[in-house]
């Protein structure tokens, strides 16, 4: 016991040295001697996620970077450039052609942004490496609201008076909250926030009626009993235990289902053999253990894609929205 | 966008008269703020000042703001010529040579210098070629970024302001920019682990 | 409560943990005083060193990073005119001030005590009452939100110098400049001139730096420099008036800072420009203030320090974030596994009173640190101008490199800070200007949420009774000193009008 303390104390005084002098010594070199002569980015990584530190998608670039520095054996660094509803991360990566040292943790903004805003890329600018999953969401609203189902919302806002609160214009939250007003005819009035926390702010403080938002980012709300689920925008039920009562919208006659897709991207123009490598790195950490933690601490589904199959499903999810948002 | 020249009159004005402010440079500062707000106002329109349903939209704030910036403008400048200047007593810029003063009297009392000299030895006219030079030296490092790294650029930075600014002697130069360099390295590099650019030559 | 501190402590006072929080203070207090890297950035940084600790070890350090970089940003304030974090800005006013006076140990232990003083009531206060006030907070919508920000802009007045209508106007032109690129809820891109690197906006605490870095020394230059600072190692000590007048404004910066810091968004900044202002309306000595008056270094420094602590309080209470850099530390907890939430409290009672704990402690090992530190930080000043500059200049630019890793920003630092000089030299201060940039993004966003909740109204800020009563406060504090101020002009006017100065008819 003693012994075993004594040694903490001493790895916690080396690795002040360490922290103080010379953190770059693990970085480099770890790779270098892999796979025989295969290409391996030089360097740092930088991960840049496209919103604010703290929502869905910082934890999904956090979880992916942690994930990927296991598995390459190099510093992957985080990089929050946030604003534009996502447009204006997505824009800095552009300036990245070229550059294997940079990754960019990507949702479905990488299709919807290109189609409602005025930006200077689409999806094939960009070399998509992998699809971690898909993420729904479910429709909360304040554990002491009067609405109790999806459908309650909308009637409310049939009648003139639903406040929602949305992440980003053209976000997930937005189109889904569209297909619920093209599926009743209702309006529901929206008011622009950055970040998922800034939502649940948003909805606990009584400024909105209900939000959207995925299972990872209220569970703790809905753990403690502040916020409840009105109804999930999924196919089917979820098959987590936490989430597994709460219905469907189709269950409820509302035909709203829309997921979100996560992964990541590497800028366009990479050589070949960097985007082989990338695509490799991402196969595996799919098996570590660590993706099943973040797929299962985020609750999503874990169907993962890579490089063109990646890419395909791209093409299709554009079809499946662009509807949505260009009427 | 500054009128340079002018505000170099205004400062001659400045030395002659310690007490009162001049004028010229109030107004040409003051026009140049008016001038922002103006474009500001100009293109808040552009982007369009409400949204969908009498909504705040993205010109709103720049009109607003910009709008206020140039009628703010134009009453100092109704004021600054019609209205008599009000004398700056207790202003922070009258603080400053205050103790302006009294350091020069102090390093006056010490003799060691020569009292029109300030406290590096320079004239006035010295000093505003100093701060070209300066800024000459600044530019030029950032210039230099992307062709001989970050820190080898601001290295040879230091190096030059000490050697064409303040006339230290090579060795002298040499052995502060080294130092300089070797305490940022290990902070910025070593410690903290910041992808400094490192040039075309790909050196530090 | 009692059982809480208890637990807290058993799982703090460990030589382990005790050892990290040592490390999180030291090296926050470095990237403190290092130009452009505030806490949140430093945090990000180091948060990939942490994931190989214990949970609790990782957070004390990263915790321990962000107050102990509180302290670090004022001593760069005070001894070089060069905040090294925004929260700081206010500091280059009384306390460089102060530090040119020969003051500046003094004012950098006035900083320290009044920090730790600041910490240690804020802490009993999160300790206590964090669920309570993070549910009060949540009243706070955008509409207050909004009565806030121009409450906090209307506070200029009492630091915009003698001509309030030109500090005004910089703080608009503040604005203004933080309306460059995408704004929040909207998809146009607005003064960019079709650059990618203005999208996301000029960075504030790059044209900091070179307002006040780069702006100072080719100030000094201009105006021949100062003598290097020959005060003796007693000089530098606090004196017992000093502390004596800065009990009161380090208390009411206290409570100021804690009120804002609660509100998610509105942060440190605000706090301490806030303070400041407070203190220029009620100190005993507010003539003083803004010539190096201990009461504008102890009452912003306060503020600034409980704001930080304060932000904690809507985190762990709710598990929303309160500054950048307790999102930061949000995201930490979810890659330890911890789910952050209003439950965080009774499923992780440990964790969260351990981390408490912690940041007694580690003010503790600040203030030790610092104080003797003070005398010894302050010899800097003794180091020829002319040799201190040169690296000025180089650590304020790899350090403006630092805050996005982009080459631009360099440029962006180079121009403030010419800018920066012809506003010193020509008296348009730059503390407005500097508020404006900091609240223009909030004050937008705020704005935009108030017109869609209201549909349109703006005025909806007037018809909920919270963010009347403070609109009210806001127009107020706007009023009352211009009031004032013209009731003051018009009888100087009358007495000493007449004889007006013919150098300046002639300039015009």
């Amino acid at each position: 016991m003693e012994i075993q303390k004594k040694a903490r104390v001493l790895t916690a005084a080396a690795t002040l040295i360490a922290a103080g002098v010379a953190l770059s010594g693990c970085g480099n070199g770890g790779g270098e001697s892999g796979g025989g002569g295969e290409f391996n980015p030089q360097g740092n990584v930088t991960m840049i996620v496209p919103f604010a530190a703290g929502g869905g998608s910082d934890i999904a670039g956090r979880s992916t970077a942690a994930g990927l520095e296991e598995v390459t054996g190099r510093t992957i660094s985080v990089e929050n450039i946030e604003g534009g509803s996502g447009a204006v991360g997505y824009s800095n990566f552009m300036g990245r052609q070229g550059d294997p040292n940079y990754l960019l943790a990507t949702e479905t903004s990488l299709v919807t942004l290109p189609l409602t805003q005025d930006v200077e890329y689409t999806y094939e600018d960009f070399t998509p490496i992998m699809k971690l999953g898909e993420d729904y969401t479910l429709i909360v609203a304040q554990a002491d609201s009067e609405l109790e189902t999806c459908t309650d919302l909308t009637d409310q806002g049939s009648e003139g008076g639903a406040k929602v609160a949305i992440a980003g214009v053209g976000g997930l939250d937005d189109m889904t909250f569209s297909l619920m007003e093209e599926a009743t005819g209702s309006t529901l009035d929206r008011v622009p926030f950055e970040s998922g926390a800034e939502l649940i702010t948003a909805l606990l403080g009584g400024e909105v009626d209900a939000i959207s938002l995925n299972p990872g980012e209220v569970a703790g709300q809905l753990e403690s009993g502040d916020l409840k689920a009105l109804c999930a925008a999924s196919e089917e039920r979820y098959e987590y235990e936490m989430l597994a009562d709460i219905p469907t919208a189709k269950e409820q006659g509302l035909d709203v289902a829309l997921a979100q897709f996560r992964g990541f991207i590497a800028p366009g123009g990479i050589s070949e053999e960097a985007r082989d490598y990338w695509i490799e790195m991402g196969q595996q950490y799919a098996e570590t253990e660590a993706y099943q933690t973040y797929i299962e601490d985020n609750m999503l589904q874990a169907n993962t894609a890579f490089g063109d199959d990646f890419v395909s499903y791209l093409a299709e999810n554009q079809k499946l929205v662009e509807p949505l948002l260009t009427e | 966008m500054y009128d340079e020249t002018r505000a170099e009159n205004g400062s001659e004005a400045s030395n002659a008269t310690s007490k009162s402010r001049p004028a010229v440079a109030d107004v040409v500062g003051t026009s140049v703020l008016g001038l922002v707000g103006l474009f500001a106002a100009v293109m808040g329109l552009r982007y369009g000042v409400t949204a969908e349903g009498g909504q705040v939209g993205p010109g709103f704030l720049p009109l607003v703001t910009g709008g206020f910036v140039v009628l703010a403008s134009l009453a100092e400048l109704v004021r600054m010529f019609f209205f008599e200047t009000t004398t700056y007593e207790g202003s922070f810029m009258q603080v400053v040579e205050e103790v302006e003063e009294e350091a020069r009297e102090a390093v006056a009392e010490a003799g060691e210098h020569n009292p029109e000299l300030d406290t590096f030895g320079r004239t006035s006219g010295e000093r505003r070629r100093a701060i070209l030079l300066i800024f000459g030296i600044l530019f030029a490092a950032v210039v230099l970024i992307p062709v001989i790294g970050l820190l080898l650029a601001l290295t040879l930075m230091v190096m030059s302001i000490l050697i064409f600014v303040e006339r230290k002697s090579i060795v002298v130069a040499l052995v502060v920019a080294a130092a300089a360099f070797a305490v940022i390295y290990v902070i910025f590099v070593l410690g903290l682990r910041v992808p400094v650019p490192t040039g075309m030559l790909g050196l530090v | 409560m009692i059982d809480n501190l208890i637990l807290g402590f058993e799982t703090a006072v460990t030589p382990e943990n005790l050892l990290w929080c040592f490390i999180g203070v030291v090296l926050g207090t470095v990237i403190g005083m290092l130009p452009g890297l505030g806490s949140a950035t430093g945090v990000a940084i180091l948060l990939p060193v942490t994931l190989t600790l214990e949970p609790v070890s990782a957070l004390i350090m990263l915790a321990g990073i962000y107050y102990g970089s509180q302290y670090g940003a004022s001593t760069s304030s005070i001894l070089i005119s060069t905040p090294g974090d925004s929260s700081s800005v206010v500091l280059t006013l009384d306390g460089y001030q102060m530090a040119r006076k020969g003051r500046a140990g003094a004012a950098l232990a006035i900083a320290a005590l009044s920090s730790f003083l600041a910490a240690i009531l804020s802490l009993i206060g999160l300790m206590a009452l964090a669920q309570p006030i993070a549910d009060l907070a949540l009243n706070f919508g955008p509409p207050e939100n909004l009565a806030i920000i121009l409450f906090g802009l209307a506070t200029i007045v009492s630091f915009a110098g003698e001509n309030v209508l030109r500090g005004i106007t910089m703080a608009a032109v503040g604005l203004l400049v933080s309306m460059v690129g995408v704004a929040a809820g909207f998809t146009t891109a607005r003064f960019t001139f079709g650059s990618v690197n203005l999208l996301s906006g000029l960075d504030f605490i790059a044209i900091m730096i070179g307002l006040f870095a780069i702006g100072e020394v080719l100030h000094q230059i201009h105006r021949g420099g100062e003598a290097p600072i020959r005060a003796g190692f007693k000089d530098l000590l606090v004196t017992r008036t000093e502390l004596r007048r800065s009990v009161a404004p380090a208390l009411r910066g206290t409570g100021l800072g804690f009120g804002i810091g609660v509100l998610p968004g509105a942060g440190a900044t605000l706090a301490s420009f806030m303070s400041y202002g407070l203190e220029k309306q009620v100190s005993k000595n507010k003539a003083e203030i803004g010539t190096g008056a201990v009461e504008g270094v102890a009452a912003p420094e306060a503020a600034n320090n409980a704001a930080a602590n304060a932000s904690f309080v809507p985190t762990l209470a709710l598990g929303i974030p309160g500054s950048g850099t307790t999102a930061v530390l949000l995201g930490a907890f979810i890659l330890f596994g911890l789910q952050p939430g209003p439950l965080l409290f009774e499923q992780q009672p440990d964790l969260v009173w351990g981390l408490l704990v912690s940041f007694f402690f580690g003010n503790l090992l600040l203030l030790i640190l610092n104080l003797p530190l003070a005398p010894v930080f302050a010899q800097i000043l003794r180091l020829p101008y002319s040799y201190l500059y040169p690296l000025v200049l180089f650590l304020s630019l790899v350090g403006a490199f630092a805050l996005s890793n982009n080459t631009f920003t360099i440029w962006v630092v180079l121009v403030s800070g010419l800018l920066g000089y012809f506003m010193k030299r020509f008296d348009f201060p730059a503390a407005p200007f500097v508020l404006g940039l900091v609240l223009g993004p909030l004050l937008e966003r705020s704005l935009v949420q108030t017109s869609a909740l209201g549909q349109g109204n703006l005025f909806i800020v007037f018809e909920r009774p919270l963010s009347a009563v403070l609109m009210i406060l806001a127009l107020l504090a706007l009023a009352a000193p211009v009031i004032s101020w013209v009731f003051r002009k018009l009888r100087a006017q009358r007495k000493h009008g007449r004889a007006a100065s013919p150098a300046v008819k002639n300039m015009s």
